[in-house]
């Protein structure tokens, strides 16, 4: 392939064949099921230099013990392979103490790439108020979060019989982003890099929506808010591309988000095969875009707000 | 100026006594009461040539006689302003015998121009088998069809305390069309002209997504060229999406034929309607008969009694 070598921040420890269908395998199922090899001849296959493991599982939320065991796995393997792999670290939501000490230990004593959020907790979004000493912390310490989407916490809203993975993940990153826009959190804490999945839910496509209806309706009672500052606050997320670098999603997106704001995803390995391919030669090969931005996409992007990337000589 | 714009989103809320004590308030407090006078005059001030009325409150889901009540309110107003009103028959869609029979004197007696769908109803997608009859005849009629999004299911659990219409309509009008397609609805009932409006929610923007992932996933073994096409089968109306963001998507997905002109009185605020107007005028890549097309020429096409009107 003639483009240069991909971060994918949207990673995980698990096989296509695990999750198809989303039938996901336990954390302890991951990790004894998975082989670094197999994953770096993959990775290696598709021109991804560098992939950045999450956890979907939600088990870790309510187990700390979990969380840390998940977050010294991390550490382990990258240990191992330095210049191929890294982590965003799990948190024991439940309580917010523990993820405070948590986030000390993945980012300090671990080092790390950043930490994984979840669209809702228990149904809580993750702009609520009882989650503002977490973001105090990320913005302290001008850390890198990486949010995707987790199930609603009735489980389904509308019977369409559709598996949750086709749209209404993206309804969750939409929720979370308008959670973190709309409360002001966002705004208050403009030190933490936060890193949408999913091409942003739709949240592209509806900002125009997410800016004027902040004029009439407001974003709280009788808190009227201003298009432009809406519109700003939007555009300071960044956003990867998963399933997103397509004709139709990516010009939307591009009139919002700063290619200097966007980075690739592949929800992978889940979508090994074409889609990883296509993506990157779909980016190549856009014409609006010039080769600088490209590589701000394919790395660039990426190795400014994740630690130690940018070191990492041969991406 | 531009040329007038023939309007598909537009709703009547009437709060009049004298109407058979049929009572339809705004569900905003701050909606003005609808009148023909007042509406007539923010068209001539907004160069909306036509307004096609609906009224999407589920209040007529399992109430025939007020679902009657309306539309016959709707034909009164269409025959007093042949050239500036049409409207979409509102139904008592959880009571399937009670909506054909309104289908039926909806057209045949009072000359309505189509049919609104709410985009689940009492939690049922539009997709869902016991729509079948409706599809069916709506096919047989070659009907227009216009959706609007409602309240979805369990909404409390994720609405956050915002505005429904502010993110979850758009999610409904998403969740209507992938229901419609990946049941084989879309495909079984070619003839409907079907509307959705807000640009389709989300749908021209997750378009890949839905033709593809069902195969990707291992969902079942859909091609996406097949999933596309029924896609590509919709019109959106502009309504809320006449953006430089959701443009791009949709004139992606469906041809400038396939795109109409709508602005949600009174829901929308007023100043919305001729700003959304210069957004598709001066949008890069639509020629001067594309943006014709798209302000009227669509509309006349699905709705020829309006040709002759403007």
């Amino acid at each position: 392939m003639a483009c240069s070598k991909v971060v994918n921040v949207n990673a995980y420890l698990s096989y296509a064949s695990d999750v198809k269908r989303y039938r996901w395998p336990s954390v302890h199922e991951q990790f004894s099921n998975w082989n670094a090899q197999q994953t770096l001849e993959m990775m290696d296959r598709h021109n991804i230099a560098f992939n950045i493991f999450s956890q979907s599982d939600t088990k870790p939320f309510n187990d700390a013990a979990l969380s840390r065991e998940i977050n010294e796995q991390y550490a382990q393997l990258i240990s191992e392979y330095p210049k191929r792999f890294g982590g965003f670290a799990a948190l024991p939501l439940k309580s917010i103490d523990l993820t405070l000490h948590e986030i000390e230990y993945a980012l300090d004593t671990l080092r790390l790439s950043g930490i994984c959020l979840p669209s809702n907790f228990s149904g809580i979004y993750m702009g609520d108020p009882r989650y503002a000493e977490i973001w105090q912390e990320i913005d302290r310490r001008d850390a890198t979060v990486f949010i995707r989407p987790s199930y609603p916490a009735v489980g389904s809203i509308g019977e369409v019989n559709l598996e949750h993975e086709i749209i209404e993940s993206m309804f969750e990153i939409t929720r979370v982003v308008t959670s973190l826009v709309y409360s002001g959190t966002k705004r208050r804490h403009p030190a933490a890099n936060v890193i949408v999945a999913n091409g942003g839910g739709a949240i592209p496509f509806l900002a125009w929506r997410l800016g004027y209806f902040a004029t009439i309706f407001g974003v709280g009672e009788g808190e009227l808010e201003d298009y432009d500052a809406i519109l700003k606050d939007i555009k300071s997320f960044y956003i990867e591309l998963t399933a997103a670098a397509t004709q139709h999603s990516l010009p939307t997106i591009l009139k919002l988000i700063e290619p200097s704001h966007l980075m690739m995803g592949f929800d992978f390995p889940v979508n090994d095969g074409c889609a990883v391919d296509e993506a990157q030669t779909f980016i190549s090969k856009y014409s609006e875009l010039s080769e600088i931005e490209k590589n701000m996409i394919f790395s660039g992007t990426a190795s400014k707000i994740i630690p130690g990337l940018n070191q990492i000589s041969k991406i | 100026m531009h040329p007038k714009v023939i309007d598909v989103h537009s709703h009547l809320y009437l709060a009049r006594a004298e109407s058979g004590g049929l009572k339809i308030s705004p569900p905003e407090p701050n909606v003005p009461n609808w009148t023909v006078e007042s509406t007539l005059a923010m068209m001539d001030q907004n160069n909306i040539g036509v307004s096609l009325l609906s009224q999407p409150q589920k209040a007529t889901w399992h109430k025939p006689e007020i679902a009657r009540e309306i539309n016959e309110e709707f034909a009164r107003i269409v025959q007093d302003h042949p050239q500036r009103f049409g409207a979409f028959a509102v139904l008592p869609l959880g009571e399937i015998r009670s909506t054909l029979a309104e289908i039926e004197y909806s057209f045949d007696q009072l000359n309505l121009d189509g049919v609104l769908l709410n985009t689940n109803v009492d939690g049922f997608y539009l997709g869902d088998p016991r729509f079948e009859p409706v599809w069916a005849e709506l096919n047989r009629r070659g009907a227009v069809a216009f959706i609007h999004p409602t309240v979805p299911p369990n909404f409390d659990a994720v609405g956050m305390g915002y505005q429904v219409s502010i993110i979850e309509y758009a999610f409904e009008s998403t969740r209507s069309i992938a229901s419609l397609v990946y049941t084989g609805t879309k495909r079984k009932y070619p003839n409907v002209k079907i509307i959705s409006t807000h640009g389709g929610g989300a749908t021209p923007f997750f378009a890949w997504r839905l033709a593809n992932f069902p195969k990707l996933l291992g969902i079942n073994n859909e091609e996406p060229i097949n999933l596309m096409r029924e896609l590509k089968g919709f019109y959106f109306d502009l309504t809320a999406a006449a953006t430089p963001y959701a443009l791009p998507s949709i004139l992606e997905l469906v041809p400038s034929t396939q795109v109409l002109m709508g602005f949600d009185y009174p829901m929308m605020t007023v100043p919305t309607f001729l700003s959304a107007q210069d957004q598709v005028a001066k949008h890069q890549g639509l020629s001067e008969g594309e943006v014709n097309s798209i302000f009227f020429g669509n509309a006349m096409s699905l709705f020829p009694r309006l040709r002759t009107k403007i």
